[in-house]
Formats: structure tokens, sequence, C-alpha cells
């Protein structure tokens, strides 16, 4: 599907947003710098989709740069590095910044030399090496989908047998307001890019790639085009701006024109989507062999004086790049992610960086709404991308009628905050959804005991 | 009139016809119903709140009749409706205890993570950020368990916690079950003695969150003359099999996070008449 719109042909897909002032201005030219090293850092066990990580270290020990301490629990579950050196303080469960809810995670104390641990940084050949062990290097650097979902990568790139993948997409569209850390990446790192996304091509088996970038980074999109001006199989393409661009569904259809269902996974039409931050670490990961201890961070928003991007090591405290960024003093509102989807801070004396983060928003004067009755306008359902009715959806789970949601398909959303923006009323039809789908999840929980205590 | 006649005499023929058929039919194709089904359906409550874990009141009387339920299993209607239910059926009641819904939690001086300004429900608050209480374990307040119960016998009183009126409840267990923090249990009437805390964090952690916290002090494990008190993971957990509500424990607890209800209510009319 293409829209054409000032003469220039944009692919991209039906519903979504786009706000008029995107924020992305605020970090458009910063490049990015290295944010100084923690002091402390916090990492979490649980930084995937997945059981979390199982603790390797205890109290006292002394890890070095990139040494395993957390590791993987069962097929979807991804590994945990050290992401300095020093003293392992203390073991014990945190608040989760993505959940609120606590988790273990092992805290960190610089005290060593910032130096790697034996038999990670080492340069390694990588164009004769097998997709075996592609996959070997990914899955013990810890490497999870960076664009946000943090799906554990190794999983991503093993598909089932009778699953036939013709094409990698990778996803540089960067849809979420306010966020510029991938833009960056791809300005700095084109090459690594293109490099990590050839070894996830060798990894799966396909020889073909498409590449999404939307039409406000068109400078990218003309690097991107000069350095594969030569590669047939590899493919660039322009889309419109517009959210959610960047998402699985959203992405194939622009790109490939191949639709499936909500629920169902983008290999069921033989495509794998990979983030341009993921093909980075696992060009790292691979060729370097050097674990996922370290992402490009958005620090932005009105909120601070000098919006920036960072690298940032996982697991560094918030507030040292808040006050790296000189955070204004009347703040009201701290995301994790962007505007859309990022999930509001309650604490900033335990909010940390985690593999997922690409961006934090920081906000004065973040607006409170009373919500209304719906006025059954229906621009959230002009505005879905996934063909839903969050009107109706809203209403029923205002109503706790959860079995009637379910009839009409309150699963098949991906709470990408469509809807939410557009209502006039607003109304909180993501929470709603995100309230009955836990309510659902339960239910269903509690009637499989029952059935198997039967 | 012998066109009137005539109308007459074929309607009443085929009234005749069809009624001696219906007749016929309701005899042959009788469904025969047990009669207890429907005497026992008539002495329940007839809330339909599934607190048997039936479909509704009549699904509990099939289930009785057909021996897939226990004739006191109807929680609501307590002795009274067990026993007229046991006379339907013609077998011998045993007594059950009555029991009634006790809140767990007494938060106070526990401030609030941040705002929420989203749906007013705990279940829907308890998702975001892990709850906006400071106490992880402690109750939102913000009264689902009060719109659960269907027999008005809960109110959300000035403190911001919900409050069970013991003579209405009839330990139907919907606030239990809707509470998303388990802070309500049902409990048997005569257990006057509970720990209103639900907080597994550490004693100085939680003395910090609220005033009316479990510390695990042990003071209570210690004094407990029947062993029915002990601190697992940080809180008192009193075995009400063993707990015979001497009040022993209420006495030495120092953040008065044990209480006794007995001895509350007559303090509560101490007040009321001075």
């Amino acid at each position: 599907m293409s829209f054409v719109k000032s003469g220039l042909k944009y692919r991209t897909f039906a519903g979504g947003i786009h706000p008029l002032d995107d924020g992305k201005a605020l970090t458009r030219n910063k490049r990015e710098i290295t944010a100084p090293l923690p002091k402390t850092v916090y990492l979490f066990m649980s930084q995937h989709i997945g059981a979390p990580a199982k603790p390797l270290v205890k109290k006292g020990d002394i890890v070095r740069k990139g040494q395993l301490i957390g590791e993987l629990q069962g097929f979807i579950s991804a590994n945990v590095h050290a992401s300095i050196s020093g003293k392992v303080v203390d073991v014990t469960p945190l608040p989760l910044p993505t959940t609120g809810v606590k988790s273990p995670a092992v805290i960190i104390e610089r005290t060593e030399e910032d130096l790697w641990v034996d038999g990670a940084n080492v340069i390694s050949d990588i164009d004769s090496i097998s997709p075996g062990e592609i996959r070997k290097c990914i899955q013990s650097a810890g490497i999870v989908g960076l664009g946000g979902a943090t799906f554990p990568t190794h999983v991503k790139l093993s598909p089932p047998k009778d699953k036939i993948i013709d094409t990698v997409v990778m996803n540089g569209a960067e849809c979420e307001p306010y966020l510029t850390c991938d833009y960056h990446l791809m300005l700095d790192k084109p090459q690594e890019i293109i490099l990590g996304l050839k070894l996830a091509m060798k990894c799966i088996g396909c020889k073909k790639a498409h590449i999404g970038i939307e039409s406000n980074k068109e400078d990218v999109y003309r690097l991107f085009k000069n350095i594969l001006a030569d590669e047939s199989d590899i493919k660039v393409d322009l889309m419109e701006v517009k959210y959610p661009q960047g998402a699985e569904h959203q992405l194939i259809k622009a790109l490939l024109d191949r639709e499936f269902k909500p629920t169902q996974l983008p290999l069921e039409v033989g495509a794998v989507v990979i983030n341009v931050g993921t093909a980075f670490a696992i060009y790292e990961a691979v060729k370097f062999r050097r674990p996922l201890i370290q992402r490009l961070v958005t620090v932005t928003g009105d909120g601070v004086e000098n919006p920036q991007n960072f690298m940032v090591r996982l697991g560094t405290p918030v507030k040292q790049l808040l006050e790296e960024a000189k955070i204004s003093t009347n703040i009201s509102k701290v995301i994790f992610g962007g505007p859309m989807m990022g999930i509001a801070q309650s604490n900033l004396d335990t909010a940390v960086t985690v593999k997922g983060t690409g961006g934090i928003l920081v906000l004065k004067g973040a607006k409170q709404w009373e919500s209304h009755a719906c006025i059954r306008c229906g621009r959230c359902i002009d505005s879905c991308p996934y063909g839903l009715n969050p009107s109706e959806l809203s209403i029923t789970c205002e109503a706790k009628e959860f079995a009637l949601a379910l009839e009409n398909n309150v699963m098949e959303c991906k709470e990408c905050g469509c809807c939410t923006y557009v209502c006039p009323a607003k109304r909180p039809i993501v929470h709603l959804i995100k309230f009955a789908k836990a309510e659902i999840a339960k239910q269903t929980a509690q009637r499989t005991v029952q059935s198997q205590q039967k | 009139m012998e066109l009137l006649l005539g109308a007459a005499i074929t309607l009443g023929i085929l009234g005749m016809v069809f009624g001696i058929g219906l007749a016929i039919a309701s005899d042959k194709f009788a469904v025969k119903v047990d009669p207890r089904i429907e005497n026992i359906n008539e002495v329940l409550p007839g809330a339909n709140c599934g607190a048997c874990g039936q479909p509704g009141c009549s699904g509990f009387a099939q289930a009785v009749v057909e021996g897939k339920a226990p004739v006191t299993g109807c929680t609501v209607g307590q002795a009274v409706v067990a026993k007229l239910v046991a006379n339907i059926m013609g077998v011998k009641f045993e007594n059950r205890e009555r029991v009634v819904a006790v809140v767990m939690c007494h938060a106070r001086g526990v401030k609030n993570k941040f705002t929420y300004n989203g749906i007013k429900d705990c279940r829907a608050a308890n998702i975001v950020g892990g709850g906006f209480l400071g106490c992880d374990y402690g109750c939102l307040g913000l009264g689902t368990c009060v719109d659960a119960c269907k027999f008005e016998a809960m109110y959300m009183g000035d403190d911001g916690l919900p409050v069970v009126i013991r003579e209405r409840c009839t330990g139907c267990g919907k606030c239990a079950a809707v509470c998303p923090r388990k802070i309500i249990s049902v409990l048997p009437e005569t257990k006057m003695v509970h720990v209103r805390c639900k907080s597994l964090d550490k004693g100085a952690v939680a003395k910090k969150i609220c005033l009316d916290s479990c510390i695990a002090c042990k003071q209570c494990e210690k004094i407990c003359p029947y062993d029915a008190i002990h601190v697992q993971n940080n809180l008192a957990v009193i075995d009400y099999n063993k707990c015979t509500s001497c009040g022993k424990c209420v006495e030495v607890c120092p953040n008065h996070t044990i209480i006794d209800f007995a001895r509350e209510q007559s303090l509560a009319m101490y007040t009321v008449e001075v």
C-alpha cells in the first residue's frame, strides 16, 4: 500500500496517527555522546520477555565488564551481563521500571578498571561463520529486541522448520515521537548495521532483506541507498511519517504488502522483523564477541535543558543521566520510552535503564484530564491500525463485561495508544483494555487450575 | 343460524381432537423433574452469587439433588438454609460455622508513590506501576470489594479502608476474589484476633512505609501459649486451627498490627455510650 504525498510515493498502512509536533527536533542534531561511567549499576534479571535469568553471582563477588551474571532459563529467556567491572554489592528484589513489580537485580559497584572479561572483545571472522554459530553468539550475548519489545533475538532467529522465512525486515522507522536514538545509530554506524542485518539473514538462511525508513530521515535513507547501491537483495524504502509505522504488522504491510492476524507472528507471512539497534548489537556480538551491555538512549523533553543521545551502560541510574542532561526543577512526568507506549516512572531513585529503554522523556506540565462517557464519534476506529473497535472495547471493559470484550477481540489489541491519543472524551481506552486483558488472563489461569484439579 | 351451528360443531370437534392429542403428548413426553430441585430452589436466597461454585441458585439446587454439592454448600444462607436443604433431601445436617470476611490491612500513614488518575478500580490501578500505594501489599482503597458485595455488607470507611458489617456478611467471598492484593480473607466468625497486615517487607522497611505494619519482631510468636502464630517471610501469620482468640498477642504487639475484634467492638460501644 502506498500513499502519494507532495509528489513522492511513500509506503504506509491504514490507520495510525501523527502528532503535529513530534518533538524529534530537540535531539535531531545532537550526535551521540558516551555517558560517564556509572558508580553503581542495577542489573535486573528480567530485562526481556520470557522467563527471568538466574543470577550466577553472589554478594562480594568481583565481576568484570561483559561477564555473565544471569543465565537464561528456558527457551524464551536471555542472558544478562555485567555492564561495569566491580564488586557485587547485593542481589535483591527491586521494583522493575517497566512494571513496578519487584524483580531480582544484581547491584554492582565500580571498583575495578573498566576492562573486558576474558573471551570478550576479540575480533573474529564473520565471513566463514556458520548460521548455528551466529545464533549461539547472539544467545550468549543476551541480545533482545532493542526496539522496545525486548523479545529474545535468538528465539526470533530460530523459526520453526515448517515456516519458510524469505525476508528479513529491518525497522528504521522510529515512529515514536521524541526519540532519535535509532536515527543517530543509523547515521553513525550504517556499515555495522548492514553487516548485522546480513548476519541475521545468514542465521535464518534467507536471501532477501527490506529496510524501512520514515521519510523524516531522508539523509539516512540516502546514506543506506549509497552503501547498498550494488546490492540487489537488500531494498531500502521510505515510509510515511506515521505512528505505529515501526510495529511489525504495519511495517510488513507497508514494505511487503503482506497481512497477518494481530495475534500471529510475522513468520506466518515469511518475515522476521529486527530493529536497527538489534542489528548493531548482533554485529557487535558476532564480530567482537561483545555482549549487550550498553545502548543508545535519547534523554529528551521540555523538562531537560540539554536533551541528548547518550551511549549508556545498562543498569545506569536514570538520575545520573538526567543530571547530565540538566533536568529542570519543576518537572511533572518522567516516561521510559516514547510518549505513545512509554511507561511513566513513579520513583526516580530506583529507576534504572534496562535493555528496552530507548528513551527517557522528561515533561514539564503534563496535563491531567477528566475522562467522559464515549460520544461515539468513531475517531478511535479510524485511527486503530489493527481494525478494532476501541470505542466498543472501552465501553465493555468499563462495564467489566470481559467476556463481551473477548468477543470483540480485545486480545488483538497491541496497546499502541492511537485510540487514546485521538479520543476527544479523553477516555483511558488503553488502560481499560490492559485491565481487561489482565483480568481475562487471570480468569483463564484460574480455569486451567480448576480443570487440572478435576 | 345454520352457518353458526356448523362452525361451532367443527370448532368443537377440532378442539376435542387437539385436546386429546395434547393430553396424550403431555403424558407420554413428560420431562420428569425431581420435585426436590424446585423445593430447594425456593428455600435458597436467590442472589445467584456463585459463592457455592455452581452457576447460580438453581444450578446449586440441581447439584445438591444430583449429589454433586453438599447440603451445606450455600455459604450465603448459612445454617438456616443448610437445615432446610437438609430437610428436603432427608439427610442429617451438621452445623457449619458461620464465616465472615475480614480485611487484613490497616494502612495508616502510607504515602502514595505517585498521583493515580486512571480507572477507579483496584484491579486496574494495581497494574499501573505496581500500584500507586507506597506499600506494595496494602489496600488501594478504590472500593472494588465494596462494589462486588451483593449484600451491602461492606462500605468504605473514613480512613479509606473497606469495613465489613459482620452481621450482614454472608461469607460468599466475592470481595476476597476481586481484591488484587488478596487482602480479604473469609474466616469463621468466632475468630476474633487478626493480623491486619500483609506486608512481606523487612521490619525496618515496613515500619517506614506504614505505622500499623507488621515488623516481624516475633513478640507474638514468643507469647502465644497455643503455638498458633508464626512469623513467616517477615509477616506474622495466625494458624486459625490452633488460635483460641485469647488475645495475648494483641497485648504485646508493639505496632498494634494484631487486633482483637471483640475488644474493639466493646470499646466502640463504650465510646458511643459516653
